[in-house]
């Protein structure tokens, strides 16, 4: 009796809890795993937004197709080039930073919301606002090389200088984000640690080396996967600076997959693009997972 | 948890999930609300001075309107505020002529028109009119959205259109589109800056300048006092259209079609330069990566990069803002200056456009169609018939004076017997050609456009054509 009073109470509140997570996994459902298989779906049709109604199976055409597309594995290289050029400079900028406004000093809250406003800042607005900073002939970013004796550059509007210029745009912003992960990876690190290591003699570097960066591991591959996913999604300032030029020298796959759906009409090849990225993304991940596992626990 | 609290959390979870789905809209978001233009009594027209209201029926040849309740969407590009109220006097009139007929308004910015037209029809929402970008009615016609309306109108209001711009928006022989206007590219100039250099250019088709011609002008129009390379006024403004800058193929592929001869054999370069695409719409090799296209684009190509006659990137209202000495418009800029200098400042003279062999000029506008899918297509088509009409059209032009469609607008309208506005209607009708006729327009132009950009900025020129019309002819054989 005391057994099904206990079972019948642990089953309500087994339901109460359902129904509290319940619109959580329907948004998950709806807004992700749904349109994910239904894009796996249209990776083996024909389709276009402009006529639905003609959908045809083609199996495995898109995928052989894509084997084919020298422009997609050339959006793949960029891709990968941005990321790895991002995650260089941007992770250890951000452990830099968090370690800086780690120390509590006199107003250091604002120095961190500087660091973290454009992470807060819509996308599209900074793209916007550095496509400006970046104009050859009348640009900031000109006007301060001019004014120390350096000549004009043409930035975006160089197949040679785009990409990085477009990188040091999305470091700007993102750093923030990353630096936060840090941070908070920081501060869970013990004093104690630190203490012993002092003890020890250990100079400031052995114990960054010998303490932070091994109890702070499990975060550096957080903020590495993070990162790098993030990387890989980028969109919005090749579609607002430079549509993948010159020459497709800014050409990144998301931006690839968008043209071949919509402006292409060809959803169900960019459909089967997409599923490729995923799996590259998958595979990526489960790579750093694999070697970056932390070895430490505290 | 109580039981108590616990059921106070339901509840609350519950309201909450009741309003976020009431909130939540019904249908496809639009930029704007939708208005829905009901007959208020007895409606009355007012037009201007002069101006004939056309009756409802003028054009139109289908079969009787019903006398059902019926709502028609338009789905359609944000007009500026006198052309939008004299849309809402045409919705006025026509539901007086047919009370039982109203209007559900989406207006959305010209730059989300076709991503919202995709997302109407990709969602099975399809309105009952669409008012689009004239050279999508091959693409619109493909697809099935869009529905022919020959049958709709009278053999006089089909007669009326000069006959390329009825080409341009028929498919496989159907007439599929209506335009609201037409557009021709001419080279406007700041007359002050042209007198003060000495220059005297023609104002009649026939004795336009060369591009060499022209780029002579723009030396002597330009000018750097500091030496720089910074100039304080260039010779030929950026480009207007689009995002601003090189890589609009309305303006920048005048340039090597006019390297091009539309009275050449058929099977020559010099025909397949002037065409741009096949005349099957099957291919652009060999059209616009012909060696005269290549000579062209290279000219083009030291415009920016070895005689700096013209920026590099785009600078919004160079030409208005006198940091440019001439550019290349369409006649909505006689508008646009009498608006912005309304006391007379600035003074605006027109040449014909450029031209390396054969003076061209894109056409093409935005155009009223008929929704494939409708239920009500004689009463949309009546409609798109009725705003169509030459009478209404000259209602238009008293607003916006941009080229009318309608051959006997440029009789009726005097401002066409005198330069610079018949210069406009000369171009249109004598050397005007529609961008190319394809249902991959989209594809075409999403390709062209950047190439036409990376050429500009140093881009190998024959390298990336041949590239462009192999990316093209890629996009165009699902079109087979």
């Amino acid at each position: 009796m005391a057994l099904s009073v206990r079972r019948a109470r642990q089953i309500r509140f087994g339901l109460f809890v359902a129904l509290f997570l319940a619109p959580t996994f329907i948004g998950l459902f709806l807004f992700q795993a749904l349109p994910t298989l239904t894009a796996i779906r249209n990776s083996f049709y024909e389709y276009s937004l402009l006529d639905p109604d003609r959908l045809t199976y083609i199996g495995l055409a898109n995928y052989t197709r894509m084997l084919k597309d020298t422009i997609f594995f050339k959006s793949i290289g960029n891709t990968f080039i941005y990321a790895f050029f991002k995650i260089l400079i941007q992770l250890p900028l951000a452990l830099g930073l968090a370690m800086l406004v780690q120390r509590p000093l006199r107003g250091i809250g604002i120095v961190r919301s500087a660091i973290f406003a454009p992470v807060v800042t819509a996308v599209s607005i900074i793209a916007v606002v550095w496509n400006l900073m970046y104009d050859p002939e009348h640009g900031m970013f000109n006007s301060l090389l001019v004014a120390i004796g350096i000549g004009k550059q043409p930035f975006l509007t160089s197949a040679s200088q785009a990409m990085p210029a477009i990188i040091a745009m999305s470091i700007w912003q993102d750093v923030g984000f990353t630096m936060v992960i840090f941070l908070a990876g920081l501060q869970g690190i013990p004093e104690e640690f630190y203490e012993a290591a002092a003890i020890d003699g250990a100079g400031r570097f052995q114990r960054f080396r010998h303490v932070t960066l091994p109890l702070l591991q499990r975060t550096i591959l957080f903020a590495l996967i993070t990162t790098t996913i993030f990387s890989f999604q980028v969109f919005t300032p090749i579609y607002v600076m430079t549509k993948g030029g010159p020459l497709d020298s800014t050409r990144l796959a998301v931006y690839d997959i968008f043209e071949q759906g919509f402006v292409f009409l060809e959803m169900g090849y960019a459909s089967a693009l997409a599923v490729v990225l995923i799996g590259l993304l998958l595979i990526i991940a489960a790579i750093q997972s694999r070697f970056l596992r932390a070895q430490f626990e505290y | 948890m109580s039981t108590k609290q616990k059921w106070l959390c339901l509840s609350l979870l519950g309201i909450g999930i009741l309003l976020a789905s009431c909130a939540a809209p019904a249908s496809a978001p639009t930029t704007a609300a939708p208005a829905t233009t009901a007959p208020s009594g007895a409606a009355t027209a007012r037009p201007a001075a002069g101006i004939t209201v056309p009756s409802v029926e003028d054009g139109y040849a289908g079969p009787a309107l019903t006398t059902e309740p019926v709502t028609l969407r338009i789905l359609r590009y944000q007009m500026g505020p006198p052309q939008e109220a004299l849309l809402k006097q045409w919705m006025t009139e026509f539901t007086a002529a047919h009370p039982n007929i109203t209007f559900q308004d989406e207006p959305v910015p010209f730059g989300d028109l076709f991503t919202k037209i995709q997302a109407s029809v990709a969602a099975g929402d399809p309105p009952d009119l669409y008012f689009y970008d004239g050279p999508f009615t091959k693409a619109y016609a493909y697809h099935n959205i869009l529905l022919p309306v020959d049958q709709y109108m009278t053999q006089a209001f089909k007669d009326d259109y000069v006959p390329a711009t009825l080409a341009e928006h028929s498919y496989q022989g159907k007439i599929y589109g209506m335009p609201e206007q037409q557009s021709a590219v001419a080279l406007g100039y700041n007359e002050d800056m042209v007198k003060a250099a000495g220059l005297n250019p023609p104002q009649e088709l026939g004795k336009g300048w060369t591009w060499d011609q022209a780029l002579d002008a723009w030396k002597k129009l330009q000018q750097d006092p500091s030496g720089s390379g910074n100039p304080t006024v260039w010779g030929l403004a950026p480009s207007q259209f689009g995002a601003g800058g090189a890589g609009f193929y309305y303006r920048d592929g005048i340039f090597p079609r006019s390297a091009g001869d539309p009275k050449a054999a058929k099977d020559s370069s010099a025909y397949k330069t002037w065409a741009a695409l096949s005349d099957d719409g099957s291919t652009v090799k060999g059209y616009i990566d012909s060696q005269e296209a290549i000579d062209a684009m290279q000219w083009f190509q030291d415009l920016t990069m070895k005689w700096a006659v013209t920026p590099k990137v785009g600078i919004p209202n160079a030409f208005l803002d006198r940091k440019a000495a001439t550019s290349l418009e369409t006649d909505y800029l006689i508008g646009n200056v009498k608006t912005t200098f309304p006391n007379g400042d600035f003074h605006l003279g027109w040449t014909p456009v450029p031209y390396f062999k054969t003076p061209v000029t894109m056409t093409g506008s935005i155009t009223y169609g008929v929704g494939a899918k409708t239920k009500h297509p004689a009463e949309a088509a009546a409609f798109a018939i009725y705003i169509s009409d030459v009478k209404n059209n000259a209602r238009l032009w008293e607003i916006n004076q941009t080229l009318p469609a309608q051959l006997s607008l440029f009789k009726s309208i005097k401002a066409y017997s005198e330069y610079p506005y018949k210069l406009f209607a000369d171009e249109l009708v004598q050397i005007g050609v529609p961008r190319p006729s394809t249902p991959g327009w989209q594809e075409y132009e999403a390709i062209i456009d950047p190439a036409i950009k990376d050429i500009s900025l140093g881009a190998p020129v024959a390298d990336t054509l041949h590239r462009a019309a192999d990316q093209i002819d890629a996009q165009l054989a699902k079109y087979k």
